[in-house]
């Protein structure tokens, strides 16, 4: 019987060191919460990483095609989140008293959409093909608003590095259809359309983002299915070559019908493609859409 | 009455003392789970919640021009007032920074800033204050100045650059947070879990 | 002028002294709590002195409350660990354990979509012992039902629930029913992948419900709805805190009073057959409550608290996998362990048939099992046939179970589940890429079919992971499995995505590809994706983090 006594003794002595134990490590301490060593604190750091894993994966299932792999922005589609909205867009905005958190503001424009065509990149001569449709369940979209905060939260997580906007310097082609381009190697003009490699300003090529390849698929843009077929008699005067040319770097030049590919005289499609090419970036470009029957 | 046993006057047994050593296990065990439910029960509140630190944003881009009214932070519960010389001469005499709390001291109503006179007034039984937080004694029954919090700059990377001064020996309530050039670039975080009470009411009549 | 209680107070003083007042009346205050033991008395419980004559030691069991239930003495064959293994006692030790910790996270608990996942994860990182208390109550959850089942499967092989015990029984079942739908409807409440689906999966044997019309109303009723939403969560969450612990405290009262009215069954081979004298206990053979069945108890009690605490603190983590997501049902999903059985029935054949009415006849044979079972004698060597059914019944049980899990007639196509292995949308598994380091996750391109050694030196977690996943897929190349990946290999692809401010690397993407020939010899493959981040720890942290 006394080894009983003796044995409840150390019983209850242990649950008494070891919840001690448990309250000492929780983070209860200011040191700890200042520093991040207590448990809950570390659980917390963790449960903010794991919303930032869903939130990178929601991004690539839905925003990808529109705002660009990294939120670098894809002309004609969405405008650059990564860095230009933390170094530019929002400082504009609270500068004209915008009353909202950087943080707000990408909560709404995620939940609720945006209402226009043009954005702040209207001085890049940006327009859109659609407005940004709304994403909340709450307004009709697919996000729940776990996933909505999960979103916001990688959005977010790009501001501690958004002052390193890295200015690749490099030779664009622009808008110039005159100047010559040096030969191109079709090979690399598909991995460039596969994205598999990055144009020369450090972007991905946006072009399968409206330009599907199968015959008779129009996303945005009509289909490339056997464009080199055709691209030769389109515009009298103009080669294959030219034509193909002209209508990277000079949209407008010519609309192509049976479709709703303009906005008044203008095209949908973007008017400064070129200035996120070098010129081996167009001509590569050109050599593969050649390969196109 | 209960009659003496025959236990009493004898000297004490080894389970007998076991038990007692038990009994004292158990009672330390349930005052650490007592202590334990206390610290489970209290609400702790997290950074953006009321009760917690609230980072409004950069000085430059948050800050009034002085003695030109409060801006409003409704989540923090707060008016952020750029205390100016011509405030500073009505109410406590400092000028600064000053984070204070949206709830009147008397009976807990949200007072509002008034601009055609340029002072808080709460609509509840009247008391009015200066835009420094000053009561001014005549007006209401408020017994004291507005509750204000403590304000912390920080730079880029948290440290705390600079903060609201204690109050001096012949002050009765913390002072704004005095305010220089180099302060433009920082962040400011208003502490709503370091709340400090107003000063005495102050004669309007002087 | 003379106040009561003053004035007699007053007179003791004078005629006894100041010191012996105060013990007078101190001793009389014992008493009345305790109905009936002084200070002198409680001291001789404490020495474990002889009881004097006559005992004042039986008072609280005869004109005491809370002491009424409890027989002042026991048989001393019943108090021992063999045969009863205490497991009444240790169920009921757990009950009391969880209604204490379903209190505590009932402060911080909110019953709805909207807030119950975002309420757990507030209880594990911003509530102080928020995690241990909830990893108690998940731990001690699967401790009652385990202790209650095996409690039950010891009184059967005692043969305790013949005459006169059969209502004990009967009362006993109930609770068995009680916990086990006391352990379902918490299961719902976190609010997770798993709570979600594994409830589904549960709720919709009340849809399976023949005829059809009933089954449809009894879904319903417990749903609250179609399918399990906010009506269910609610419904669920009244049952699991109010209406089952009420009924659990009433059978149990009902139950212990049974059990203490015709004395705790004593080991069959200390009657003959057919008697029973466990009422009638020889002086010589008799263990007072107090002292000794106390101290026994409060015993039993704290090793059970420590094993719960020491347990949760620093060998069990209860699960919380992503927040449920009604219009995805992840693979492999399954019922809590103690209902695999029903599931695996459920791959025998029509669900109404298996899922509903063959549970409910094994359950009524359980109730009436006292009232059919006519053999009079207790003892193993004249219930042979008896004791013959209940192993196979348990190992029936366990079979069914291997089957209900997701091992058994449940694989996908081969590229899904080696990316499941690899990928786990919820949890880690044992071949989960997340279990590399954060620090081991290299950038690059990696190719099952040409693993580089000197990865082996660099990056061993990375290279171990990547082996694994090569003979992943090579379990799926058997000869006999019908869907092969046919020269199969996996392209595994890291990628830093996201600096911090300080430009470390906190965030990697890994894509898994995994290419194989068809039955025509064309290339197939597979993409799966996922993000890993340097910070979220799969799984929960442990009490005691190495860093």
């Amino acid at each position: 019987m006394n080894t009983r006594i003796f044995l409840g003794v150390l019983l209850f002595l242990l649950v008494f060191v070891v919840v001690g134990y448990a309250l000492l490590t929780e983070g209860l301490l200011d040191v700890q919460a200042q520093d991040g060593s207590g448990r809950m604190q570390i659980l917390k750091a963790s449960q903010d990483a794991k919303s930032i894993e869903i939130g990178a994966a929601i991004f690539e299932e839905y925003c990808y095609s529109c705002h660009g792999v990294k939120g670098e922005g894809v002309p004609g589609k969405g405008p650059q989140l990564n860095p230009y909205l933390f170094t530019t867009r929002y400082p504009e905005l609270r500068a004209a008293n915008y009353p909202n958190s950087l943080r707000n503001f990408v909560k709404i424009a995620t939940a609720g959409g945006r209402p226009d065509f043009t954005t702040y990149w209207a001085d890049k001569g940006e327009i859109y093909a659609a407005p940004m449709q709304t994403w909340s369940a709450f307004f009709g979209g697919p996000l729940r608003d776990d996933q909505v905060e999960n979103v916001t939260n990688y959005i977010m997580s790009w501001e501690a590095t958004a002052g390193e906007a890295v200015v690749i310097a490099f030779e664009k082609i622009g808008n110039d259809v005159t100047k010559e381009l040096p030969a191109g190697d079709a090979a690399r003009g598909k991995r460039l359309w596969d994205k598999e490699e990055n144009y020369a300003s450090g972007k991905p090529s946006p072009c399968a983002a409206c330009h599907s390849l199968n015959p008779g698929e129009t996303l945005v843009g009509p289909s490339l299915a056997g464009l080199a077929s055709r691209a030769g008699s389109t515009v009298s005067g103009q080669d294959a070559a030219t034509y193909i040319r002209h209508s990277i770097q000079a949209p407008s030049d010519h609309i192509v019908t049976g479709g709703n590919f303009a906005a008044g005289d203008n095209s949908l499609m973007p008017a400064n493609l070129g200035n996120d090419m070098s010129p081996q970036d167009l001509a590569d470009l050109i050599a593969y859409l050649l390969t196109l029957r | 009455m209960a009659d003496a046993s025959t236990s009493s006057g004898q000297g004490i047994t080894r389970r007998e003392f076991l038990n007692y050593v038990w009994g004292a296990s158990i009672t330390l065990f349930l005052a650490q789970f007592g202590i334990g439910v206390y610290l489970f029960s209290l609400p702790r509140f997290r950074e953006g919640e009321f009760g917690s630190d609230f980072d409004l944003g950069k000085l430059s881009e948050i800050l009034p021009a002085p003695d030109s009214g409060p801006a409003n932070f409704p989540d923090a519960k707060t008016w952020l007032v750029n205390v100016g010389p011509r405030e500073a001469a009505k109410g406590e005499g400092q000028e600064g920074l000053l984070a204070i709390y949206k709830v009147c001291t008397h009976l807990g109503c949200l007072y509002k800033y008034e601009p055609s006179t340029e002072r808080f007034e709460c609509p509840c039984h009247g008391s009015k204050f200066h835009q420094d937080g000053t009561k001014i004694l005549e007006e209401g029954p408020a017994p004291r100045g507005l509750d204000r919090f403590i304000v912390e700059l920080k730079d880029a990377s948290g440290n705390v650059v600079a903060r609201t001064p204690e109050p001096a020996p012949n002050e009765d309530t913390y002072p704004p947070l005095p305010l220089k050039p180099e302060y433009a670039d920082l962040r400011v975080v208003v502490k709503t879990s370091e709340k400090k009470q107003g000063g005495a009411p102050k004669s309007d009549r002087a | 002028m003379k106040i009561e209680p003053f004035n007699t107070l007053n007179e003791m003083r004078k005629q006894y002294g100041l010191k012996r007042t105060l013990g007078i009346k101190i001793d009389e205050s014992v008493t009345r709590l305790t109905a009936g033991l002084g200070v002198n008395d409680i001291r001789g419980v404490l020495r474990g002195d002889p009881a004097p004559k006559p005992n004042p030691r039986v008072k609280p069991h005869t004109e005491g409350a809370f002491f009424h239930i409890w027989p002042s003495f026991y048989h001393e064959a019943v108090t021992k660990v063999f045969p009863t293994f205490r497991l009444g006692l240790i169920s009921t030790a757990i009950f009391l354990i969880e209604i204490v910790t379903g209190l505590f996270l009932m402060l911080y608990y909110t019953p709805s979509p909207t807030a119950a996942y975002s309420d757990m994860l507030r209880i594990l990182s911003n509530v102080p012992l928020g995690m241990l208390t909830r990893d108690i109550h998940r731990l001690a959850a699967e401790g009652m039902v385990l202790a209650v089942a095996l409690h039950m499967w010891r009184t059967f092989l005692t043969g305790s629930y013949k005459k006169p015990r059969q209502f004990t029984y009967f009362t006993g079942v109930i609770l068995l029913v009680f916990t086990l739908l006391l352990s379902f409807t918490g299961y719902l409440l976190p609010w997770d992948q798993l709570s979600l689906w594994a409830v589904t999966i549960g709720a919709s044997m009340a849809d399976a419900a023949p005829p059809p019309e009933v089954g449809r109303v009894a879904g319903l009723l417990l749903r609250g709805g179609l399918d399990l939403g906010a009506g269910g969560l609610l419904r669920f969450y009244l049952l699991h805190v109010f209406v089952l612990p009420l009924g659990v405290i009433v059978f149990l009262f009902v139950h212990y009073y049974k059990v203490v009215r015709h004395g705790h069954s004593l080991p069959p081979g200390l009657d003959a057959p057919g008697e029973d004298s466990a009422r009638k206990v020889p002086p010589d053979r008799r263990v007072p409550f107090l002292p000794d069945i106390v101290t026994s108890e409060l015993l039993w009690f704290g090793l059970i608290v420590a094993l719960l605490v020491v347990g949760s603190a620093f060998f069990y983590d209860a699960p919380l996998e992503n927040q449920a997501d009604p219009s995805n049902t992840p693979l492999h999903t399954v019922a809590p362990w103690y209902f695999l059985w029903i599931q695996g029935m459920l791959k025998l054949g029509d669900k109404s048939l298996w899922g509903v009415v063959v549970p409910t006849i094994l359950l009524v044979l359980h109730f009436a099992l006292p009232y059919y079972d006519y053999n009079p004698s207790r003892r193993a060597r004249d219930r042979r046939f008896a004791w013959a059914v209940s192993f196979f019944s348990v190992g029936t049980i366990v079979i069914l179970s291997f089957m209900g899990s997701s091992a058994y007639l449940v694989g996908g196509a081969p590229e899904t589940e080696v990316g499941f292995e690899f990928m786990r949308p919820e949890r880690l598994g044992p071949e989960d890429i997340r279990n590399v380091p954060f620090d081991a996750l290299r950038p690059g391109t990696y190719d099952t079919n040409a693993l580089d050694e000197s990865l082996k030196a660099e990056a061993r977690p990375l290279y171990d992971s990547l082996d694994e996943l090569k003979v992943l897929i090579e379990r799926y190349q058997h000869p006999n499995l019908k869907k092969k990946l046919t020269s199969g290999h996996a392209i595994v692809k890291i990628e830093d995505w996201l600096k911090d401010k300080d430009g470390d690397v906190v965030l990697r993407r890994v894509s898994l590809t995994i290419e194989w020939l068809n039955e025509e010899g064309q290339v197939q493959s597979f993409v799966k994706y996922v993000y890993v981040h340097r910070d979220s720890s799969y799984p929960l942290l442990r009490l005691y983090h190495e860093s």
